[in-house]
């Protein structure tokens, strides 16, 4: 195996292959990247417990063949190495030689057969989406993952297709984000996933750089591709709330705000907090106050607003009314709410909701 | 004086005419004229404030905006602008908690800090309170004036003394003496009436009401005032600073002329519950953020011993009080010294209700 690649190119690949292998891999060649040298092409392929990627770069080739390089100490010197061609060849004596301007190291390699693949499963449904809207709309969604282990089934994202829809839902039991995207009327299959949110996060640096991204989910992995980059990942079991029931039917009131006010009002008002979470907001026709209150210390910050009906106090979690905003783009926000106690839907990017519950007094 | 008295190191500090202050730093052009906070004469509106030329004038709070004018036609009358004080007043309450956490807001221009426990200025009080004073003005350009003795009723007097932008101090072994010249109308909670009462027996100064026997006293203004006023008369006064960042229970105790037997115990802490089930009523619609949790007896025995019994109760019952009173008294044998009832707090907060 020898080949020989510019040295950016290598490094933004190791970058993104390393982000799946595990910080503490169960076993040896789990945390070294694979290195596959065919034709005019090198493939990096990484595994780690729930994920795999693999990476396709054109390169130099001189000898086709297969090589294991420790993860860490490759992306480590890659990113360390001088600008130039990078040459990486495997030797008789089982080292791969690393060879950049005047520098050279030798690492060693272990049986590449022993490599961990998971086969590809069949895919179920497959579509595809520009990158930018699928890592928006995760973004949109992913704060509002559950933590908590035991609610297993919302420590990820729902991925869900129904009548050529593409959702995105997150809810940790107290408030839901989603975003739909039409992907076209293509009915087949509809499907629920649920990804993994470590895997979500993952997605916008394995995924950058490309403008199109194929989706295929199948029923235990979900797999995004690229011209060069195959991210696949497990797909988390078991029921993911039914989200569409909380959503209320309707909404009978509404209240309109400019999103950036909206959102330094809260970040500045949210300042006194510490233990009590609560933001009010006391809306009236043309303005609306919001204020925070943490034992003597008060919190006002009114903001103008467009709204119709009797003059209301709503009380939230600032940090679950302020979440949303930081993702979204929209310069106006809607709340919708039929009462001070029942489910309020914020509203703004097209194809964005974000239900949350008012806070009460118990 | 008592042993808790003198470890003490209480600040009250009281910015000087607040509200006029600041109008007058905002608007430069009322500097050196005599300017008034408060509503239009027209209105039927008073004084919230005066600064020192209107006060030379006998312009202060609370007169009638009418009387104002006519006692100076040039007054220079600003309408209130209560967003704007509160967010200065924010500002000096942030330049407190730089020294302690223990602040008790008084109103929006006045607090006591309680600085017993602060290693700054090798914990001098005086210190402390020069460098507040400094940090005030260099933050918001207002004075403040600052009094420090070693509790709340006397650091508000000394923060009186000196004013404006004074600073007076009353070291614990001064009290005696300073007590001694001060007038009775100078107590905090002397007003018009006590005033008139005290006069009919000369009672002019605190050395005079020291003399007083308390019984005699009592028959003038009732027992519990009596005993209070002879306290502070000698410079006595035990109330904490109560943070008002959080208060987590509301008791009220008495001690008895003389030790009671076990049998006497029910009737005396009745008088002491029904006045502590008063007072928290009140309390808890100015704080609507607190809840009861539990009810508390404590007993102090004539060995000074005590004991404390609780048990949940959301709404300070008598019955549940009676309980707690035959399981505290099977403690101890002895004769009962003070009997004290109240409450434990959690906070009213709100709650996250969940989606589905």
């Amino acid at each position: 195996m020898k080949f020989t690649i510019e040295r950016d190119r290598l490094n933004n690949a190791v970058k993104k292959a390393g982000s799946v292998i595990s910080s503490r891999p169960t076993v040896s060649i789990m945390g070294h990247f694979l290195l596959d040298v065919q034709a005019n092409h090198l493939v990096i392929t990484a595994t780690g417990l729930d994920q795999m990627i693999t990476l396709t770069l054109e390169a130099n080739v001189e000898q086709e063949g297969k090589a294991t390089v420790s993860a860490k100490i490759l992306s480590q010197l890659v990113q360390r190495l001088p600008n130039g061609d990078v040459s990486v060849s495997l030797d008789e004596r089982g080292m791969v030689n690393v060879v950049c301007a005047r520098n050279s190291f030798s690492l060693q390699s272990l049986d590449p057969l022993q490599f961990p693949i998971e086969g590809r499963e069949e895919s179920r449904r497959e579509f595809m989406i520009s990158t930018s809207q699928l890592c928006g709309n995760i973004a949109k969604c992913s704060y509002a993952v559950s933590t908590e282990e035991a609610k297993a089934p919302m420590t990820g994202l729902l991925l869900t297709i129904t009548d050529g829809t593409f959702t995105t839902v997150a809810t940790d039991g107290r408030r839901m984000a989603l975003v739909e995207t039409v992907i076209g009327s293509d009915s087949s299959l509809d499907s629920d996933s649920i990804l993994p949110l470590k895997a979500a996060q993952e997605l916008p640096k394995v995924l950058e750089g490309s403008s199109d991204v194929k989706v295929s989910l199948g029923d235990t992995h979900a797999v995004f591709s690229t011209d060069d980059v195959v991210f696949q990942t497990k797909l988390l079991e078991g029921n993911f709330p039914n989200y569409r029931m909380v959503m209320p039917p309707g909404f009978e009131n509404h209240v309109t705000m400019p999103r950036d006010d909206f959102y330094s009002a809260l970040d500045r008002v949210s300042q006194i907090l510490d233990k009590n979470p609560a933001v009010k907001l006391s809306l009236t026709p043309t303005e609306v106050l919001i204020s925070a209150m943490n034992n003597a210390e008060v919190a006002e910050s009114p903001i103008p607003a467009s709204y119709e009906g009797e003059n209301l106090d709503l009380s939230f979690n600032a940090s679950f009314l302020i979440d949303p905003l930081r993702h979204l783009e929209c310069n106006k926000l809607t709340l919708r709410f039929n009462d001070r106690l029942s489910p309020t839907g914020l509203y703004g990017d097209e194809g964005f909701l974000y239900v949350i519950m008012p806070l009460r007094h118990n | 004086m008592n042993m808790k008295d003198k470890l003490r190191k209480i600040i009250h500090v009281d910015m000087d005419c607040f509200f006029a202050a600041v109008e007058v730093r905002d608007q430069s052009e009322l500097q050196g004229k005599p300017v008034a906070v408060g509503g239009a004469a027209k209105r039927r509106g008073v004084i919230a404030a005066a600064n020192y030329e209107a006060r030379a004038f006998g312009v202060h709070s609370a007169l009638s905006t009418a009387v104002a004018l006519r006692r100076c036609p040039e007054l220079i009358l600003v309408r209130p602008n209560m967003n704007k004080y509160k967010e200065v007043s924010a500002e000096v309450f942030k330049i407190f908690r730089k020294y302690t956490q223990i602040i008790e807001a008084i109103s929006l221009d006045e607090a006591f800090l309680d600085v017993s426990d602060s290693p700054l200025h090798h914990g001098s009080g005086t210190l402390i309170a020069q460098s507040i004073k400094k940090d005030i003005f260099e933050h918001t350009g207002l004075n403040a004036s600052a009094g420090i003795a070693p509790n709340k009723f006397l650091a508000k007097i000394a923060s009186d003394w000196m004013k404006p932008d004074g600073i007076y101090t009353i070291p614990p072994e001064n009290v005696a003496k300073f007590v001694q010249q001060l007038p009775v109308k100078k107590i905090w909670g002397v007003g018009k009436e006590t005033l008139r009462e005290l006069r009919k027996f000369a009672l002019e100064t605190c050395a005079d009401l020291q003399k007083i026997s308390p019984d005699n006293l009592a028959k003038v203004i009732g027992t519990n005032r009596a005993e209070e006023l002879i306290a502070l008369a000698h410079g006595i006064d035990n109330r904490e600073v109560q943070s008002n960042r959080e208060r987590k229970s509301y008791t009220r105790e008495r001690t008895f002329d003389s030790d009671l037997s076990h049998s006497e115990c029910l009737e005396a802490l009745r008088t002491v519950f029904d006045e502590c089930k008063k007072k928290l009523h009140s309390y808890l619609k100015e704080k609507p953020q607190y809840k009861i949790k539990t009810s508390v007896l404590k007993v102090k025995f004539a060995d000074f011993t005590s004991t404390t019994v609780e048990c949940a109760d959301l709404n300070f019952n008598w019955e549940v009080m009676e309980a707690l009173l035959v399981k505290a008294l099977e403690r101890n044998q002895l004769r009962v010294r003070l009997l004290g009832c109240g409450v434990k707090f959690t906070k009213n907060d709100l709650a996250q209700p969940d989606l589905f």
